[in-house]
């Protein structure tokens, strides 16, 4: 066991530190790898992989979603993130020895993982770039192993415009690491020849850009950075900076480190220790929990697991109007939102039905609000607008699938077919895809399926156009039309609520627009409390039933507030915790 | 990308190549006394000599072994036999050339279960009349306000070489549109460039500037641009656009203009010029473009109407304005063409032919923009008779929109969604001296089932070029960033 751990102790560590990060992904950024598939659309198919290869890095970008498509599944996307660290480490190491470098400084191989770990903490950092980082250090490998000049030569000439086109800018750090070594080689030997090598690459490496800028719709800066390592093409962060100077600088640099082999074991764990607990703020500092939390809940709504939504925000209330919105579309699809809404931090109209921003993740839980509506146009366009603004032009296979659907509510097949064809040469939606297909053209078909011939019967007949200043109107106008969907009424009233227009509620209740409702929700019953006793000062004549403990309360409140005591506020809020009161004190002190 | 294009075509050829090489002949076929249905449909389309290879599918016998195709003409002949139809290039233009002025058959044969099904044969008519270089279009999702990736792209119609001029990778968050050509000719070109970094694009006369088009005097920067024949002049509108979003399943997107003004452009003097009856406070003037001779300028106006609440009250006149080229102005008196308020419909897009025969434009029921409503279709009025008629020819139950002529007159494209009603796709047509306009066909394309049924984007206002258009992407993308803009005069 001994000889075994001495012998390969270093494939152990690597291993060891894999699983650490594949587990430490796994828990505790779970949605953000769920998100990587959210907004690729790989398919199986021949131009699309022509399409995606043809451009400066574009087999990265190719595996990259290749990979991604895998993510609906967290497990698969925390392996790998570990199986690419460890790739890049090992391979890293692999050049290291190959410059002398002794094993006693083999945890210095793991420093790059820092920010290449820290980047990927980023929901836009993309596959791309550690797949990038593995082909290039494979290629600085491959160099390793070529002595004589002349294949030096050819390799260069050879490998670099092709790590070029299949990794993209990347190949600046096999180039600077070769002209470091080329020149450091110049010197030891006394020779010019490798400071020419030195030269044809460094020209070959700005080159490739530049010959592909002459042709390519992709601006000069933007093929020397890299076309597709972050979701945002003409951003460049630091931590993929700081990679690609320690990939570049770490195996020639470390040879001139000193040796210690007496006690050297201790000097490794205190290099782990140091890249670990460094690495770990460091790392840390680049995860956004916020985001998070506010992407696990849309990934639970994707999933339609409303009561797991419920219950993560009973642990801990949203902080963002993103998971808001989701928390509040859980409420109404468990019926509970006039209830319960007022028990969590309601964050105004904005936690309801956000305005529409142009941007590939804020209209996506608004979207699916309204889709559960039986708003279908908007849905579309929602989703059609997320899905055209994801910032690297790419297609959302999930996006995609609601167009799908939103086309077959609206019976225009055609279109749906075209989005269905695609899905059948994807991974995750084959299936569906097909199934799809089979209702297409088939009217009883789509009117007894639960969703879609739920849809239909809510669907708007008479037109109007959307107006997203206009909530109350355009839910009300969705009520009428079928008032079986509660739904459309639960946000109608919410959103007049959290607007606080409390007259404008008022009027839905004493029009008899809900007289027939048998149950007032608790959250209507204190607003109409509160109104009917600011007009009335008393509940004698309140026509709807409203429940006594209700009366009392706002009886009770209205005391203390008119009491003007010091601390009255404070006092209502902590007496009336998760109270559409509380709700009215805390936006009208803000 | 030409050469990207050259290597997949090559790829490409190989197994096509190999297929002809090793085809099944018939034997036994069953006749059948129909013809084949086929994607596009090309059946009796005429077509000029220099098109790409019209591949087509056959479609709706399910699952097919093997297609045969053979075509015959009176000066040669042509087969084709494999898993799809892909007439090899050279051979296809040979043909094609050998045959002008005459017809082609083509006998379909399909082999299912192991034997023969043998369609009627049907014709290809090639026409006399040569058609340009190739189409420039914008390319772009049909989507409502956020656009992913789009440009402007030129398509070879002799095969199916497809490049991006200016796409929006170049300079992300760009958006194009709104190009144009002088008659054809790609070195007098203007585009719209929008985004942080907006510009008009101007190649004129060897030259190219960036412009910046919105002055105080004007409502917007420039768009929908036509040129003057002569090249001295560029008419373009201005206007104040929005859109709102339907809620039933019939429709999907309104846009329309609160405001607009027809202006026309004099490069040379980089100035904006036009006439009180254009710009009226009480009217929308829109959609401008100059007759053939350059003697007038035709142009779509409404009376103004409170938007977008009345959006379905706007109808457009087509009407026309007198212009003289020597010194740029215009004459005191508009003439109406088609009266809207007797037609009950919008008069859009006017684009006379070159030879000064006929005006086509597209008729829908209100509005301005057309391409989101169905029932939109092409009308061409004959300018010496002065009658108008819709192209029944080309019109179908869905719509046809915005449209275009070929340098010699004979040719005429078009954008429609009558296939899905969505996406908008690139039709040709032909019309002879006589006026008679043939069976509209579809861009070909190499795979045309795999390429139209998956593709996610639009084909917008396609236009003829009669040669390459030449913009340098590299040059280009630091002309766009600079934001050095010549800033142009209202006089």
């Amino acid at each position: 066991m001994k000889k075994c751990l001495v012998k390969y102790w270093k494939i152990l560590l690597s291993v060891a530190v894999g699983a650490v990060i594949g587990g430490g992904v796994y828990k505790t950024y779970p949605a953000h790898i769920i998100y990587q598939e959210m907004f690729q659309m790989f398919l199986y198919d021949g131009d699309y992989a022509w399409e995606r290869i043809m451009v400066p890095g574009g087999m990265a970008c190719y595996l990259s979603d290749f990979l991604s498509q895998f993510c609906y599944n967290p497990k698969f996307g925390a392996l790998f993130v570990a199986v690419l660290c460890v790739g890049i480490q090992r391979l890293l190491w692999r050049c290291m020895k190959q410059q002398g470098v002794s094993s006693f400084y083999y945890p210095l191989s793991f420093l790059p993982l820092l920010p290449v770990l820290h980047f990927m903490g980023d929901e836009n950092a993309l596959f791309s770039f550690p797949i990038s980082l593995v082909m290039t250090l494979g290629v600085m490998w491959g160099y390793g192993l070529t002595y004589s000049l002349r294949f030096r030569w050819i390799y260069v000439c050879m490998m670099l415009p092709l790590l070029y086109g299949m990794a993209g800018a990347v190949h600046f750090i096999f180039v600077v690491w070769l002209v470091t070594n080329e020149l450091h080689r110049a010197a030891a030997e006394r020779k010019y020849a490798p400071v020419g090598l030195a030269l044809v690459a460094l020209t070959l490496s700005v080159l490739c850009p530049f010959l592909c800028s002459l042709t390519l719709q992709y601006s000069f800066t933007r093929l020397m950075t890299g076309v597709e390592y972050y979701r945002y093409s003409d951003v460049l962060l630091p931590s993929e900076i700081w990679a690609a100077v320690l990939l570049a600088f770490l195996p020639g640099a470390v040879p001139h480190f000193p040796v210690i082999h007496k006690r050297a074991w201790i000097g490794v764990a205190i290099q782990m220790g140091v890249v670990t607990v460094g690495g770990w703020h460091y790392i840390k500092d680049g995860l956004n929990d916020e985001k998070e939390e506010a992407l696990q809940y849309y990934c639970l709504v994707t999933q339609q697991q409303w009561q797991k939504i419920i219950q993560k925000a009973e642990k801990k209330h949203p902080e963002s109007p993103f998971s808001m919105t989701c928390l509040n579309l859980a409420l109404a699809k468990q019926g509970d939102l006039g209830d319960r809404m007022f028990e969590f931090s309601q964050q105004g109209t904005g936690g309801l039905l956000p305005a529409f921003v142009r941007d590939f993740t804020s209209p996506l839980p608004t979207a699916e609000a309204y889709y559960h509506m039986g708003m279908v146009n908007t849905t579309q366009r929602y989703y059609f607008e997320a899905m055209e603004a994801i910032p690297n032009y790419q297609k959302s296979a999930r996006c995609i699938k609601r167009l799908a659907e939103t086309n077959i509510v609206n019976g225009d097949y055609k279109v749906a077919e075209k989005y269905l064809l695609l899905l059948q040469k994807t991974h995750l939606y084959e299936e569906w895809a097909e199934n799809a297909m089979t209702y297409l053209g088939n009217e009883e078909k789509i009117n007894v399926h639960p969703e879609w011939g739920k849809l239909r019967r809510m669907r708007v007949e008479e037109d109007f156009f959307f107006n997203g200043k206009e909530h109350p109107e355009m839910l009300g106008k969705v009520f009428e039309h079928n008032r079986q969907n509660r739904m459309a009424s639960d946000y109608r009233l919410a959103y007049l609520l959290l607007k606080q227009d409390l007259d404008a509620f008022m009027t839905c209740y004493e029009t008899g627009e809900y007289a027939e409702a048998v149950y007032i929700p608790r959250s209507h019953q204190e607003a109409l409390a509160y109104m009917w006793l600011q007009k009335h000062g008393d509940f004698k004549d309140i026509p709807w039933k409203i429940s006594p403990s209700i009366t009392q309360g706002m009886m009770e409140f209205a005391r203390v507030y008119m009491s003007k005591q010091k601390n009255a506020n404070e006092l209502l809020r902590r007496k009336y915790r998760g109270t559409y009161w509380e709700y009215l004190l805390n936006v009208r002190k803000g | 990308m030409k050469w990207v294009g050259w290597i997949k075509y090559i790829i490409f050829l190989l197994p096509i190549g190999g297929l002809t090489a090793c085809g099944e002949s018939v034997s036994h076929p069953q006749m059948v006394n129909e013809w084949p249905e086929i994607y596009p449909d090309y059946i009796g389309v005429t077509i000029p000599a220099g098109i790409a290879p019209m591949n087509f599918d056959v479609i709706g016998e399910g699952v097919y072994e093997r297609v045969d195709v053979q075509v015959e003409g009176s000066n040669g002949s042509m087969h084709v036999n494999g898993k799809d139809i892909s007439f090899p290039l050279g051979k296809w233009h040979e043909l094609l050339d050998e045959h002008k002025g005459d017809s082609l058959v083509f006998t379909v044969s399909v082999k299912e279960d192991g034997g023969w099904k043998q369609y009627r044969p049907f014709a290809m008519y090639v026409s006399e009349h040569p058609i340009d270089y190739g189409v420039v279009y914008r390319r772009i999702a049909p989507g409502y306000e956020v656009y992913s990736q789009m440009g402007i792209y030129e398509r070879n119609l002799s095969n199916f070489e497809e490049h991006g001029l200016l796409v929006n990778t170049l300079v992300p968050g760009m958006c194009v549109n709104c190009h144009a050509f002088n008659r054809t000719d790609p070195t007098e070109m203007s585009l719209h460039i929008r985004g942080k970094h907006g510009a008009t694009l101007m190649q004129y006369d060897g030259e190219r500037e960036l412009l910046d088009t919105k002055t105080e005097q004007t409502i917007s920067n420039c768009v929908y641009p036509y040129w003057h024949p002569s090249g001295e002049y560029i008419a373009y509108s201005t206007n104040k656009t929005g859109q709102s979003f339907h809620a039933k399943k019939e429709k999907l997107i309104e846009v329309f203009d609160s405001a607009s003004d027809v202006l026309v452009y004099h490069p040379k003097t980089h100035q904006l010029t036009s006439s009180e009856l254009l710009q009226g406070s009480g009217s929308f003037e829109t959609f401008p473009a100059f007759s053939s001779d350059g003697k007038k300028l035709y142009f779509c106006t409404s009376q103004a109407q409170k938007m977008p609440e009345d959006y379905e009250k706007v109808r457009y006149h087509l009407c026309s304005i007198d212009f003289s080229v020597e010194d740029g102005s215009f004459g005191n008196r508009i003439d109406t063409l088609v009266n809207a308020d007797k037609t009950g419909k919008s008069i859009l897009f006017p684009r006379p032919s070159y030879d000064g025969k006929y005006l086509m434009y597209t008729v829908c029921d209100y509005g301005t923009f057309s391409i989101w409503h169905k029932e939109a279709d092409l009308w061409l009025m004959d300018l010496d008779k002065g009658c108008s008629r819709p192209i029944s020819e080309v019109n179908s139950e869905d719509v046809e929109s915005f449209h275009n002529w070929s340098s010699n007159s004979h040719w005429f494209l078009f954008s429609s969604r009558r296939e899905d009603g969505r996406y908008t796709r690139i039709y040709l047509a032909s019309i002879d001296e006589e006026g008679n306009i043939g069976k509209p066909f579809l861009l070909p394309q190499e795979h045309p089932s795999e390429y139209y049924g998956e593709s996610l984007y639009s084909f917008n206002v396609p236009d003829f070029v009669s040669e390459p258009v030449r913009l340098n992407p590299k040059e280009l993308e630091a002309e766009i960033v600079s934001d050095h803009r010549k800033s142009v005069k209202y006089e």
